[in-house]
């Protein structure tokens, strides 16, 4: 039907398409499909051609005829040219229609058993402290679980029960209360799994709370940042006492108890200038390999006290190697990096980044739902009650479906991003206090992920040429 | 233009368009383009692809702000 210069008129460079250049070297991606084409700048310059000259029927200029159609045979094979915008428009379609809507695949509720906190941390996201505390009732706790459980579990997910706050061992009556009433509904039920856990400073924890926390099968969190030098720079008491040793302590103590504990460290700028003291001393010291990274990229109460250094963006790099040193080394994990990592490797888009926008409800002290645990404090942001609108579904909520419909697909400035396929569009409540609006951009986000993405194509680049190097040399091309 | 004139005249011309636009000419041989293999993704790290779900942090309170406790 269509000649071959018909076909090239036709066949459009795709908008997912971006490239990265190092000297002579070129990688050509597609960013949602995870597709690279490498090269040199006659590969740009084929693919820059597209639509209007006829290469195709004349050739490229420079081009042999039969090997720029070989290139652009393989352009089109993966979506990077095509036939049409809606091509390329349907793709960001399917896979919002598959990141789109509530508890899909996700089942997590964030229960804040206080908004109180006996630390003062510097980058806390809990405004308002000092505000008279608000304790949760046993009883909002054992409603909260069972609105729960009610929405969730439909289809076999996991639901994952997550205690914090504030500080949840300032209300451990209704942290026990909420995980009893999950294990006996559990236990009625079996159709689908559970998991308990919990996020504490450690300083309040004593034999009898780990010897609790051992019987319930609560996985622990305790935050431990280094050794006291780097720790205490940031997890202090309101009087301004550091609070290393007891967080030591309290993984002794529940290590001792068989609890299954985890150090979550928060990647500071004074962390990440001290990496491989840090990671040694939870590895010799404490003796936990077990270690949650997260990068410090949102401070709102606590900004007064940042460096400007993780700000500013200058250290990405440094966080990216370190945590993937750690990982390669220890058990360490981390929630920023690894995760995009691994949707990268297996060519996949990594749609979102928080829970918060499609798999969680967050509750409050008082039973007020909202999306995030991050937003606690503010009422306006926890617009549900257990109580009150108990035979409500929150998927439904107005609030609730806008911030699971928030995805970097949605923002006109992330789709010409070349990271958007591991981005996840980063933290809503971010871009909520820098901007006043969740679908503002959450730049901290960028200040990772861009560095990251390109960080990734060169490393398979480069693995890719040594491996084709070694198949010349023993023969086998 | 004939076949014999476009073989002297064009490899000239685009030697000339070089130094016009301060580029080399784009030859053939540059438009070799390398496909990488799965497995160079999936070992982009070596933990790529170790322990997705098997090691799941614990509480996983915030994809991004990274602080707890």
């Amino acid at each position: 039907m269509f000649g071959r210069k018909g076909i090239k008129r036709m066949l459009l460079r795709s908008k997912w398409v971006h490239h990265y250049q190092r000297g002579s070297d070129v990688v050509l991606f597609h960013a949602l499909t995870g597709e690279a084409l490498f090269g040199s700048s006659a590969l740009l310059c084929l693919f820059h051609s597209f639509p209007g000259q006829d290469v195709l029927s004349q050739g490229h200029p420079g081009f042999k005829r039969g090997e720029s159609d070989a290139v652009v045979g393989r352009l089109c094979s993966k979506k990077m040219l095509v036939l049409s915008p809606s091509e390329d428009d349907g793709m960001a379609d399917s896979l919002l229609e598959k990141a789109d809507g509530f508890f899909k695949g996700r089942n997590r509720l964030s229960l804040l058993s206080t908004d109180a906190c006996n630390l003062r941390c510097r980058y806390c996201y809990v405004r308002n402290k000092d505000h008279s505390p608000t304790l949760m009732t046993v009883d909002t706790a054992r409603r909260t679980v069972d609105y729960f459980f009610r929405l969730t579990g439909r289809q076999g997910d996991e639901r994952e029960l997550h205690f914090h706050g504030g500080e949840p061992l300032l209300n451990l009556p209704a942290v026990f209360a909420a995980a009893d009433r999950a294990l006996e509904l559990q236990g009625e039920e079996f159709s689908a799994g559970l998991s308990l856990s919990l996020t504490t400073n450690g300083v309040l924890l004593d034999e009898e709370a780990a010897r609790q926390f051992a019987k319930r099968g609560v996985r622990i969190s305790v935050s431990l940042d280094g050794p006291p030098d780097v720790h205490d720079v940031y997890r202090r008491s309101k009087e301004g006492q550091g609070s290393c040793e007891q967080a030591r302590r309290a993984i002794e103590l529940l290590r001792a108890e068989g609890v299954d504990v985890q150090i979550a460290c928060t990647l500071t700028p004074e962390v990440l200038s001290s990496w491989d003291r840090v990671v040694s001393y939870f590895v010799d010291e404490v003796g936990v390999d077990s270690v949650i990274i997260g990068t410090l990229l949102l401070s709102s109460s606590g900004e007064k006290g940042m460096s400007s250094e993780m700000s500013e963006g200058r250290s990405a790099g440094a966080a990216i190697r370190s945590v993937i040193g750690a990982a390669e080394k220890n058990r360490f994990e981390d929630i920023d990096i690894l995760p995009r990592i691994r949707a990268f490797s297996k060519k996949r888009v990594y749609l979102k980044s928080c829970a918060a926008t499609g798999g969680q409800m967050a509750v409050d002290p008082a039973g007020n739902i909202g999306p995030c645990h991050g937003l606690l404090g503010e009422s306006r942001y926890f617009p549900r009650n257990v109580f009150r609108d108990y035979d409500e579904d929150i998927g439904a909520n107005e609030m609730f479906v806008e911030w699971s419909r928030r995805s970097p697909l949605r923002f006109p400035v992330c789709r010409r991003c070349p990271a958007i396929g591991i981005c996840g569009g980063g933290c809503p409540a971010s871009a909520l206090r820098d901007s006043g609006d969740i679908w503002a951009v959450d730049r901290r986000t960028c200040w990772l992920v861009k560095p990251l993405h390109e960080w990734l194509m060169w490393r398979v680049f480069d693995q890719d040429e040594r491996r084709s190097e070694g198949d010349v040399r023993l023969g086998r091309k | 233009m004939t076949k014999a004139q476009k073989l002297v005249f064009l490899p000239l011309l685009q030697v000339l368009m070089s130094f016009v636009g301060g580029a080399r000419p784009v030859m053939a041989a540059d438009l070799q383009v390398r496909e990488p293999s799965d497995n160079a993704y999936l070992t982009v790290i070596s933990v790529a692809h170790a322990g997705e779900e098997g090691s799941r942090p614990i509480g996983r309170p915030c994809a991004v702000t990274g602080v707890r406790g």
